[in-house]
């Protein structure tokens, strides 16, 4: 009975409440009613619609719960209803993203995108958090219009911006702002979630306001900030990424039983004799196959014996063992959590963040924590201060005995030999040859030396590297209103960074081992350490400073209603001392923390003779710089009537460059532009599906400061003894000859562009297309060197280059169910015009094909050249080319043709390049997911090269596809292995054209599903979002058929995955 | 509030100003304080105190073509076809950019250095007259002593007897890199080395600390070698004289160590200047080249260099251990006290002097010999003496770079012209390959990088 009164009283619950209604509107920011809105109930799939006086209304099911309201162009807005609401009010802010009212930032000022007549491209929140990453930077990767990332150099990924206004390297990279100032320091201390959004400045319009570092464009990164009128808020984010193992099979090596095929062939032709059997057998390292063979050879070893022995090495393949105890996947966490409110007068924000990332190489790690808090504080209404500290900590670990693959040997040969056996069954650590032969080690000093064996896995283990970074920052702006207004602002930013680097490398390191043995001195019974007993430590430490400080004017009006005027003046000042010092200490005791002390000065006699008197080396020193701009500038933009506008930009900078008079350094840059809003004119109101059109145009010169101009040559002093200078003297070399033409670099920009969006925004996009030419370009010169000197810098060219880019943005389908689709495709071509460089050999134009900038008049840059090739020699199976015309087999002549006679294919570079992005949403779902491309390049693949081969211990698969005999060269390109080798020959064929390969490619960037819900904690909401995102997915489709990345040089960067989670309540 | 708000303003207007004021002296400061420009005596000091690159910077090809080693058909093979060609004195060996660095810049580095310093003392005013005229004295030395080298290996030998009006090598005399490069001809190209070592003569101190700076002695001593090179044997006579007169210490070969590995130690006791070669060539080093058989046999028992100088390889073939300057390079291009008692004693036999001639080598020789074996030697007539003095000079200055001149020079006079050969045998065959007295092939090719880039006449080929 007490059951059916109590389903009765549930019963009559539910019908009380299925019978309530709740009302409510929905306004914009203006206060107008919105109509259409689409409303979701408790997130139950249950939806109502706004009418044409932005009013709905639902009756709830639930006691409470909270209400979705969404509007194409408006960011998604959830309120909360409880058993005493009847009324709601929902106020619905524009989607900065989807609306053109975009504001940019340049560093500068914020301006809406729409008045602006330059070239910006703003990369939003959303955009920034798809993929996870503990840089920001990458996180910029395929998603913005312009922005290239070449990730070939194996050392670092270079980025460029339209393409590349320079012919030097150390000038190749875009400004980065951060906080309104360049930013110094390593762009690690900045946390990806302290970003709010990145701003791209890609014309002369743009960048000009940065002057003579913005040739290369900026990228501005721009901060959270607190944001007032906002109750207190905390939000979490926690994530985990997992990357896959690298792939040491990616790289395309021998086999190891061709590999000791090659050596028992070569055995064969006694081509180890004189090594073997010289006095200096001990400074070669020899293959355990060779020893062997030898024993063999010598009578202490049967034929039988030593095939058996040979043949069991066969099967294995050092990579293996790497594979398994060298590398792991990588492991990166990273927790944020965020706390923020305000009130009209104030605002604050902290942000608390820990990444624990484990690296994929055993032994490496980085633990980074940051801390990051900024207020403001309005005194008045006319006067805003705002401040930010910021401090971020960050320990990178490593291992400084680590071995790559390939493992490099020393002793005669360069690459470890394939068959290597590095960890037994049990784990253990095996010796391999390195820098000594290993017979020799096995004896030497009659056990009063440290055992001198080279075992790389346990070198892992036995030396350790820190590098422990601190970054402070510190910044305070004050906006004070003159007059209505008419600002007055003032900008101070401070940065420290200090880092210590400290390499520890006990005694158990070879490193240490060697160096100890090295300087023993055995006599008889007695044993004298030159260098003591122990671990050797290397420690730097650096501390860089940066001031700046700006002041700025503007005034922003708009005068009888129609003529707005916005204009900024400013001067700049920035001071940034940088210093480093260094030293190292033996005999290290890492639990007494004591070292001993050695001697410097005196050369001493090396064990054996192995190498001449050395020194102990000694490393360390001081070293210090300063860095110093004043620049001054100014920006005005005038609209008529809200259609047109006209902007104008100067600036003028100087810096303590060396140079020779003041005049000579203070560089003028300025810019104007030109726009009109198409739509805002009556006679086109008419068309209503068009939305909005702006047409705009730009020109104007950035530039790039670099070099040192003076009349004089400049010497660097250096007291850092060599291990093996006869004298101890203070000594200076020659670093620069007088060069007092030097200008800096001068980038000339024109841009056009069109911004459209149509069909009620469900297209939108940008065309822009431009034209540049880079003047002055300042380059290291190869001189003659008959001046005993190699190279000067000097302004010796000119980049004429062009290109567009094209986004644009569709919403496929709109409703429960939504596609979005971004397309980008960006083209640029940056061609020598002008070029007064010297040139450099035939030889090094092919060797580094498309590989490095090496501009050559009228080619691209990174130009791909190759020699022509004329197939094998059916006889022989040896390379040919063309000399004049005619078939040679003359390498030496071959090699140094006339660059004339070479094939020229193009650029290494991509000059296409765009992705394709797609996002759908149902419900609370939401699957993104990228589709990156690159076309129009060409790469040289490596093969196999042997003279390498035979004196290196540098193989390549190739090997397996070689000419063997007539008739090969019908299906191979690869010449026949011929004995002795040639060196000539090797290069001729491995820079033809047999091994230029296209590099267009289409790749899987990376993958983001994330599902959102709004679980209920008492009468609060709590809006999370859990995501799963695939990096670096795959590539779909490559051009070129051997399997190879096109864009890395080394292996491929792997695939990682990621879970996440974020909270806000 | 309006006086706050003018107080603003005009402050702001200041700051403005202020930079533009002050900004002078603000971008004054070096950007990094290890950088200068030259501006002190020290810094000169320092520049040419810089041993990379004004003692250890002498090209491999020097000793490269010589007779006085051979190697292996299997390290031959190995090596890079820059080195494989020159060693078999092919015609036209193809430089690759470090060929070229070493082989021909490396030298003109030590040039470059030294016309800075030249200009730089034009225009610092500071110092003593002695402390300049010594910086000044060293710069041409280093200058001088590195053109005669390079003048050894890329232009045609002095003729005493005919004409020097054909390709000399070209005289980088200031730090202008915008100077373009020419050659001249022989006749200034010996002109200028001796001018250079002459006025050096005069400026530089009797005495130095370091054997890595050149005193009056030395640029005496690089003057004899450089007049015999040019057979101005009267000049030569003088100049050794004038050396020997102010340092002429031997090292007695019974009272050094000669079992160890490398006998003799950087600026011992004989050597007046300290000059070598690192990286000349790979070839050089004791590993790879064997020492010939006809050297190596030429040496009597008694003889301690034949222990001092070398050591057997194990492998049936002789290597070189005898590296005046110590263990650190693959030859010593400096100058010693040994070289000028040879230069002496041949000057004097060719004058007649045959008792003289024959004293000057047995002084140097009763070093070499094992204590209680050594009888001096006699010499019937001129012609005797000179044979053995120059048999005895070869044996001497072993990897001393200066077998590629005196063969050059000797060429030239019927006693003593030889033809050079070189046995390859892969096993199968033997191929030989030889060099004639006087072929062009004596001159070596300027890289070929240098004629594309500056356009100056190539050395001639057949």
């Amino acid at each position: 009975m007490r059951y059916i009164i109590l389903v009765c009283i549930l019963f009559s619950f539910s019908i009380s409440y299925s019978q309530r209604i709740i009302n409510g509107k929905i306004i914009g920011e203006d206060g107008k009613a919105l109509e259409g809105v689409t409303i979701d109930i408790n997130q139950e799939n249950r939806f109502v619609v706004s009418d044409t006086l932005g009013r709905f209304q639902f009756n709830p099911t639930h006691y409470y719960g909270v209400i979705t309201a969404s509007h194409v162009g408006y960011q998604r807005a959830m309120l909360e209803y409880n058993s005493e609401t009847s009324y709601l009010n929902l106020t619905l802010i524009p989607d900065r993203h989807q609306l053109e009212e975009v504001e940019v930032n340049t560093g500068y000022q914020q301006i809406p995108k729409e008045r602006a007549t330059g070239s910006f491209v703003q990369i939003d929140n959303e955009q920034l958090t798809r993929r996870i990453t503990t840089n920001v930077l990458e996180r910029l990767d395929g998603i913005a219009p312009g922005l290239q990332f070449d990730n070939r150099s194996e050392s670092s990924v270079k980025l460029n911006i339209r393409g590349i206004n320079t012919m030097s390297d150390a000038l190749m990279q875009p400004l980065i702002v951060v906080d309104n100032f360049p930013y110094e320091g390593d762009l690690n201390a900045i946390n990806p979630n302290d970003v709010e959004s990145v701003t791209l400045l890609k014309d002369a319009a743009a960048t000009s306001i940065w002057g003579a570092r913005a040739g290369n464009g900026v990228i501005v990164i721009n901060m959270k900030k607190p944001l007032d009128d906002q109750g207190f808020k905390v939000s979490v984010t926690v994530n985990s990424t997992i990357g896959e193992k690298p792939d040491l099979y990616y790289y395309q090596r021998m086999n190891s039983s061709d590999f000791i095929d090659t050596e028992m062939m070569l055995f064969n032709k006694d081509f180890y004799n004189s090594n073997l059997n010289g006095t200096n057998v001990h400074k070669y390292v020899f293959s355990p196959v060779v020893d062997l063979l030898h024993q063999h050879s010598i009578g202490k070893l049967t034929e039988a014996e030593a095939i058996n022995e040979i043949d069991r090495y066969r099967a294995i393949d050092y990579r293996d063992d790497m594979q398994k105890y060298f590398y792991r996947s990588s492991i990166n966490q990273q927790y944020n959590i965020n706390l923020a409110g305000g009130s009209n007068k104030t605002a604050y924000r902290v942000s608390i963040g820990f990444d624990d990332n484990r690296g994929d190489k055993v032994g490496s790690g980085l633990k980074r924590y940051t801390i990051r808090s900024s207020n403001i504080i309005k005194p008045t209404d006319r006067f805003t201060i705002q401040t930010t500290l910021g401090y971020t900590q960050s320990e990178n670990i490593y291992s400084a005995g680590f071995q790559d693959y390939p493992i490099v040997t020393g002793g005669g040969k360069t690459h470890l030999y394939p068959y290597a056996k590095l960890v037994n069954n049990s784990a253990e650590a095996l010796a391999t040859p390195f820098t000594y032969n290993i017979h020799y080690v096995d004896t030497i000093g009659n056990g009063r030396l440290l055992d001198w064996k080279f075992k790389p896995y346990d070198e892992i283990t036995n030396s350790s590297g820190t590098t422990n970074a601190h970054h402070f920052t510190a910044n305070l702006n004050l906006n004070y209103e003159l007059l209505k207004g008419i600002n007055f602002e003032a900008l101070y930013a401070f940065q420290k960074e200090t880092s210590k680097n400290q390499t520890i490398r006990s005694e158990r390191s070879f490193y240490t081992r060697n160096l100890i043995n090295q300087f023993t001195q055995i006599d008889g019974e007695s044993v004298k350490y030159i260098i003591p007993v122990g671990g050797i430590v290397n420690a730097s430490n650096s501390e860089m400073q940066s001031h700046k400080a700006r002041v700025q004017l503007s005034l922003d009006r708009t005068f009888y209603d129609k003529h707005a005027l916005t204009v900024f003046l400013g001067s700049e000042i920035s001071h940034r001392p940088s210093s480093s010092e260094g030293f190292n200490a033996y005999g290290y005791n890492e639990h007494l923390l004591t070292t001993q002390h050695v001697d410097y000065v005196n050369a001493y006699p090396i064990y054996d003779g192995l190498t001449s008197n050395s020194r102990i080396p000694f490393a360390g020193g001081f070293d210090s710089r300063v860095q110093r701009y004043v620049s001054l500038y100014g920006n005005g933009a005038y609209t008529y009537d809200k259609r047109f506008i006209a902007s104008l930009s100067a600036r003028r900078d100087a810096s303590n460059l060396f140079g020779v008079k003041i005049n000579d350094k203070w560089n003028p840059l300025w810019s104007v532009g030109l726009s009109w809003i198409v739509t805002e004119e009556s006679f086109m109101k008419s068309l209503k599906w068009l939305d909005f059109l702006k047409v705009r145009s730009t020109y104007g010169h950035s530039g790039n400061a670099g070099g040192v101009a003076s009349t004089l040559p400049i010497i660097s002093h250096s007291a850092t003894l060599s291990s093996t200078a006869m004298t101890n003297l203070p000594r200076a070399l020659v670093s620069a000859l007088p060069n007092p033409y030097l200008k800096w670099e001068d980038v000339r920009m024109v841009n056009y562009a069109i911004d459209f969006s149509f069909l009620n925004r469900k297209i939108s996009g940008t065309f822009e297309y431009y034209t540049k030419k880079s003047a002055d370009l300042i380059s290291a010169d190869a001189l003659d060197p008959t001046t005993g000197f190699n190279n000067i810098t000097s302004n010796i060219g000119m980049i004429r280059g062009h290109g567009f880019d094209f986004q644009i943005n569709s919403k496929n389908i709109d409703r429960v169910f939504k596609w979005n689709t971004t397309f980008l495709l960006s083209k640029n071509k940056d061609k020598v015009k002008k070029f007064h460089g010297t040139m450099s050999s035939t030889l090094t134009y092919a060797a580094y094909s498309g590989s490095s900038l090496r501009p050559i008049q009228d080619k691209l840059l990174y130009p791909v050249f190759s020699y022509r090739s004329a197939g094998l020699d059916t006889e022989s199976g040896d390379p040919q080319g063309y000399m004049q015309g005619e078939l040679s087999k003359d390498y030496s002549k071959l090699l140094t043709d006339s660059l004339q006679n070479l094939n020229y294919h193009g650029t290494g570079l991509p000059p296409y390049y765009g992705s394709f992005q797609n996002t759908f949403r149902w419900k609370q779902l939401e699957l993104m997911f990228n589709i990156t491309y690159k076309f129009g390049h060409f790469f040289q693949k490596e093969t196999i090269n042997y003279h390498a081969l035979f004196n290196s211990w540098i193989t390549h698969g190739d090997y397996v596809t070689r000419w063997q005999q007539p008739g090969d060269e019908k299906q191979t390109t690869v010449p026949s292995m011929v004995y002795p080798s040639n060196a000539n020959r090797d290069n001729f064929y491995a820079y033809s054209d047999a091994n230029i390969e296209r590099g267009d490619l289409i790749r899987l960037k990376d993958i983001r599903f994330a599902y959102s819900f709004v679980p209920r904690w008492g009468h609060k909401v709590m809006p999370v979002s859990v995501y799963f995102t695939a990096n670096n997915v795959g590539r779909l489709w490559t051009a070129n058929k051997s399997g190879i990345d096109s864009d890395y040089r080394a292996l491929p960067a792997p695939r990682s995955y990621s879970l996440g989670l974020s909270a806000s309540f | 509030m309006k006086t706050v708000k003018k107080y603003i303003l005009l402050f702001s207007l200041a700051m403005f100003l202020v930079p533009l004021q002050s900004c002078e002296k603000f971008l004054e400061v070096k950007p990094q304080a290890s950088l200068s420009t030259p501006e002190t005596l020290e810094d000169l000091r320092a520049l040419l105190d810089e041993e990379s690159f004004i003692n250890r910077h002498y090209p491999g090809l020097i000793e490269m073509g010589t007779d006085d080693y051979f190697l292996d058909y299997s390290v031959l093979i190995s090596r890079t076809p820059f080195d494989q060609a020159v060693y078999l004195w092919e015609s036209e060996p193809l430089y690759l950019s470090t060929n070229v660095n070493l082989q021909w810049r490396n030298p003109y580095q030590g040039i470059l250095y030294s016309n800075i310093v030249l200009e730089s003392l034009d225009r610092i005013k500071e110092g003593t007259y002695i402390a300049r005229d010594n910086l000044k004295g060293e710069a041409l030395f280093v200058r001088g002593y590195a053109l005669y080298y390079l003048a050894q290996l890329y232009c045609a030998p002095y003729d005493v007897r005919g004409d020097n009006g054909g390709l000399g090598i070209p005289l980088r005399l200031s730090s202008d890199f915008n100077v373009k490069t020419s050659r001249a001809t022989v006749e200034e190209t010996y002109n200028h080395i001796i001018n250079d070592l002459t006025l050096a003569i005069s400026l530089l101190p009797d005495h130095v600390d370091y054997k890595t700076r050149a005193n009056k002695t030395a640029a005496y001593a690089a003057l004899a070698r450089i007049y015999l090179a040019m057979e101005e044997y009267e000049l030569a006579n003088n100049m050794a004289n004038e050396a020997l007169k102010r340092y002429a210490v031997l090292i007695d070969l019974n009272d050094l160590n000669i079992d160890i590995s490398y006998p003799f130690t950087a600026m011992h006791d004989e050597t007046l200047y300290l000059a070598y070669s690192t990286s000349g060539s790979l070839l050089l080093s004791p590993t790879r080249a064997n020492i010939s058989d006809e050297l190596f046999q030429s040496y009597d028992d008694n003889d301690l260099r034949k222990k001092a100088y070398f050591y057997d390889k194990g492998n049936g073939y002789i290597g070189f251990k005898g590296n005046y300057a110590g263990n650190n390079s693959s030859y010593f291009a400096g100058l010693a006290t040994d070289e000028l008692f040879l230069i002496r004693a041949e000057c004097r036999a060719r004058f007649g002097e045959v008792n003289e001639a024959m004293d000057d080598l047995n002084h140097l020789l009763k070093m070499r010999w094992r204590t209680g074996t050594f009888t001096p030697f006699q010499a019937d007539n001129a012609d005797a003496a000179l044979k053995f003095i120059l048999k005895e000079r070869r044996k001497e200055l072993v990897f001393r770079g200066v077998r590629w001149s005196d063969i050059r020079r000797l060429n030239k006079d019927d006693r003593f012209a030889t033809t050079l050969v070189r046995e390859v045998n892969d096993g199968n065959i033997i191929k030989t390959y030889t060099l004639p007295p006087n072929d062009l092939r004596f001159i070596y090719l300027i890289p070929q990088e240098i004629i594309l880039k500056t356009g100056i006449e190539q050395n001639p080929r057949l």
